[in-house]
């Protein structure tokens, strides 16, 4: 079969595919809760307001500034605990958003330990961007760059010139540290998982189970690192190193 | 008679072999028993010279070199091989040369022990060497040396944690590289401080011009009583320029220019110092005061404030300054009781040093922010602080002078600020915002940005695609552009595509015709499908035979079946031209037996 046949049921496939969005998630009934939840935050019906933010996320939706929206609401009701965790979801979706992390700054000095979020590991350190951007945005990056380097290798099959030649290798340079990027994202949000704890006051624990000594005591918006788990207890770890067994139910992540 | 050129070369290299062979039995033979001696060129030096030892073997070619004896009081710097060959009436000397450089580290008297050298088992060894090394001699080191040290201090009594000034001089009148000073101190019984780096100029002694590098030092004696400063131990490199003698040449004077060279030489010198006696006197226990800090020198203290008048709440600066010769960095001052007047905010003190006629100043500054708490007229008390100056020989008490403030009520009666910086209030400075209160950033309101994002993390199936199009699409682009290009420059690729289509308009033109005559009619069939099969094998399809082809198709891997029947087609061909059928039936049969096989070739290849 002649090649020229496949070229453009291919390239017919990929534009429906591109054209298949936005998803299925977009929808007027979605906009118009946040818009009522809006409301009720405007004239300080929080609890209101919370239980539409809320509910929405329960039902899917997974939106930056609806986590976002709901960290405020949360903390106008006190609940700094709800508040913090709210805000650390939120800055999975919005990594670079000044509002955010003056809230969520604001929500840590009004708790009781004053936990910072964990901070950055050796290798968020060394792919400092990797923070600054969500993975969805790397990957756009790198369907973006891959694009770009499929279309500029198929210039150069044909004008085999000096200009094209150091294209090609530009974009594939662009492309490697665009996979690389994506592949530290990855790593990261698998390894690190950051818990808030809810309730008032709990006790860690030397070991999973009620019956071990208590090491120390966290109170509600304290921020921790989630290193392990058993049965229905998180081990948790302070910025300063400190370690120990927190019941999962007092913890959310 | 004439020679022969074979028989000319033979006998040349006959008269060379006889020539060699008797000289070589003239050689000299080696003379003299084997030998080993020591010699040092002086037996008395001081410790910034050096000796020069040779130790000699004699009698053997090829000598392996002697064993040193043990040198502690000795460094080897550098070592150098001479040999000599001397044949004098048929009797050949040789001998060879070992040369040391040996530095002498403390002054006494010394025996070089023997050195050894064993040979074919016997062992030769030389005799003992005695070395005196003494001190240079201070009193005339100008008239001998091309470079000389000196050290002193600025005072040989002085008291505890007095500043003495310690001074390293080297005067050279050649050119020196690679110096390398160590100007030892006991840091148990002194303090260091560094005056900077090395200063050089010039200076006439007894008509000789020498350059002079000179370095100083602060040091603070930690302990009374008899204290040595050592030696100072320059080690240098002395150019040595002694230019080549053409004293009698008439051209001396036109080469005797620099640059045509002279013969340069490094000198290698350790130069040493004498070491200094310090007795360190104590600070006297009569009248000391009870505040006294160990703060000895010749210092000067002096305040001043900020602004005189203020408000109740307003921020002014008081500087307080020591300085002098002296130990001020130990310096610590506080105020005297004004907390019931002022909330003082102390700042770090500054101090910092400066070199001054040969003497290490220092100057610490103190500063103090202080705010009034009340209205009226204060005074600011003075303050004070002790220290022994050696020159008076008595303990002092320097005092600030009072400082009167005027505070006036404030303005708008509002709440002392206590956090505030003083520096905030340098005149002139902008004035910072008071905040008032706290609160978080508003909720966002923006509907647009609630929707979900273009690419969601849940659209794995688009990210995939958006991964695998792109390289798929190329993977099509090459095979089309290959594709392209052989359609260019293949020709064999090209008949192969296009023998089918053309075979069939040719077959549709010839049953189109209805060619009458059977005869014409099976000839165009028979080089049409020639045609298709030269087509399809890149071959003269008209003239190759039918068994030909058979071998061709089966060579291209054709089943084995289909070859026969078109062998057998192609043979009915070629016979019925010949014989042709006599109704157009059998052309037809024959039409469509060839367009059959035909489509299975075709399906085939």
């Amino acid at each position: 079969m002649n090649p020229r046949t496949l070229v453009f049921p291919f390239i017919f496939c990929f534009l429906t595919l591109w054209t298949l969005f936005p998803g299925s998630a977009r929808g007027d009934d979605v906009l118009s809760q946040i818009a009522l939840a809006n409301g009720y935050y405007a004239k300080s019906q929080y609890q209101e307001a919370a239980n539409i933010y809320q509910g929405l996320i329960d039902r899917g939706k997974k939106n930056g500034y609806l986590f976002y929206n709901l960290g405020n609401t949360y903390l106008r009701l006190g609940k700094t605990g709800p508040s913090i965790l709210n805000y650390i979801r939120a800055k999975r979706f919005l990594p670079r958003d000044e509002s955010l992390d003056t809230n969520l700054s604001y929500a840590i000095l009004k708790t009781q330990d004053q936990l910072e979020p964990p901070s950055t590991s050796g290798l968020s350190s060394l792919f400092f961007w990797v923070n600054n951007f969500t993975k969805t945005e790397q990957l756009v990056f790198f369907e973006i760059i891959n694009l770009f380097f499929w279309v500029v290798l198929g210039i150069w099959i044909v004008r085999r010139t000096g200009f094209w030649n150091l294209t090609r290798k530009t974009m594939m340079a662009f492309l490697f540290i665009s996979v690389l990027s994506v592949g530290v994202k990855i790593v990261l949000e698998s390894e690190s998982t950051t818990g808030v704890i809810l309730a008032k006051t709990i006790e860690v624990k030397s070991a999973s189970g009620a019956e071990n000594v208590t090491l120390f005591e966290l109170h509600e918006g304290s921020v921790v690192s989630i290193i392990d788990h058993k049965n229905d207890w998180y081990q948790i770890e302070l910025n300063d190193g400190k370690r120990g067994w927190a019941q999962k139910e007092f913890i959310g992540i | 008679m004439k020679i022969s050129p074979s028989i000319f070369i033979i006998r040349f290299f006959l008269a060379s072999f006889a020539l060699l062979l008797t000289t070589g039995l003239a050689l000299p033979a080696l003379a003299g028993e084997i030998g080993l001696t020591a010699r040092v060129d002086k037996n008395e030096i001081s410790l910034e010279e050096h000796i020069q030892l040779s130790l000699t073997v004699t009698g053997v070619m090829n000598a392996p070199e002697p064993q040193l004896p043990p040198l502690p009081d000795f460094r080897i710097r550098s070592s150098s091989t001479s040999s000599s060959t001397q044949i004098v009436n048929g009797q050949m000397k040789v001998s060879v040369t070992y040369i040391y450089q040996l530095i002498p580290l403390k002054t006494g008297s010394f025996i070089i022990e023997p050195a050894i050298l064993k040979l074919a088992g016997v062992t030769y060894q030389t005799k003992p060497v005695a070395i005196t090394v003494s001190y240079p001699d201070p009193n005339s080191p100008t008239t001998k040396s091309p470079a000389y040290v000196e050290t002193f201090i600025s005072n040989a009594n002085p008291y505890v944690n007095e500043q003495v000034i310690y001074t390293f001089r080297l005067y050279r009148r050649v050119e020196a590289k690679n110096l390398d000073l160590k100007m030892a101190y006991e840091d148990s019984k002194f303090r260091k401080q560094s005056m900077g780096d090395a200063k050089i100029y010039s200076r006439t002694i007894n008509g000789v011009q020498y350059k002079v590098h000179e370095l100083s030092a602060a040091l603070y004696p930690i302990h009374a009583g008899k204290v040595e400063i050592p030696p100072a131990i320059l080690k240098l490199d002395l150019i040595d320029r002694s230019r080549n003698s053409r004293g009698r040449n008439p051209f001396s004077s036109f080469f005797d220019d620099s640059f045509f060279g002279s013969r340069a030489t490094l000198v290698h010198k350790t130069l040493r110092s004498q070491p200094i006696p310090v007795r360190v006197r104590p600070l006297p226990k009569e009248g000391r005061p009870r505040n006294f800090a160990n703060i000895v020198g010749d210092l000067t203290i002096s305040a001043n404030i900020g602004k005189k008048e203020l408000e109740v709440g307003d921020t002014t600066t008081l500087t307080v300054t020591v300085k002098g010769p002296g130990s001020v960095k130990d310096l610590s001052l506080s105020l005297p009781e004004i907390a019931e007047q002022f909330k003082i905010y102390p700042d770090q003190p500054e101090s910092q040093l400066s070199v001054r006629e040969n003497t290490l100043n220092g100057e610490k500054v103190f500063k103090f922010a202080l705010v009034p708490l009340k209205e009226g007229y204060k005074t600011i008390p003075p303050i004070a602080f002790s220290y022994f100056d050696p020159a008076a020989k008595k303990y002092l008490t320097l005092e600030t002078i009072p400082i009167a403030l005027t505070i006036l009520p404030a303005h708008d009666k509002e709440n002392l600020n206590i956090a505030e910086s003083f520096q905030s209030k340098v005149p002139g400075s902008k004035n910072s915002v008071q905040i008032l209160g706290e609160d978080i950033l508003p909720i966002h309101t923006k509907l647009s940005d609630f929707e979900n994002n273009l690419l969601s993390e849940s659209n794995y199936f688009l990210f995939a695609g958006g991964m695998v199009v792109p390289p798929v699409l190329f993977f099509l682009f090459t095979g089309y552009v290959r594709y392209n290009q052989r359609l260019r420059y293949d020709t064999a690729f090209v008949r192969n595509r296009k023998a089918f289509k053309l075979a069939n308009q040719k077959l549709k033109l010839l049953s189109a015709s209805a060619e009458s005559n059977p005869r014409e009619f099976v000839k165009q069939l028979s080089a049409i499908f020639r045609e298709y099969i030269g087509n399809k094998l890149n071959l003269q399809g008209k003239a190759i035979t039918s068994l030909e082809v058979e071998r061709k198709l089966m060579d291209r891997h054709y089943p084995q079946e289909q070859a026969a029947i078109t062998r057998t087609l192609l043979e009915k061909y070629d016979s019925l031209q010949y014989a042709p059928p006599n109704d157009s039936k059998n052309n037809d049969n024959l039409m469509d037996e060839s367009l059959n096989l035909l489509n299975q070739l075709e399906k085939q290849a």
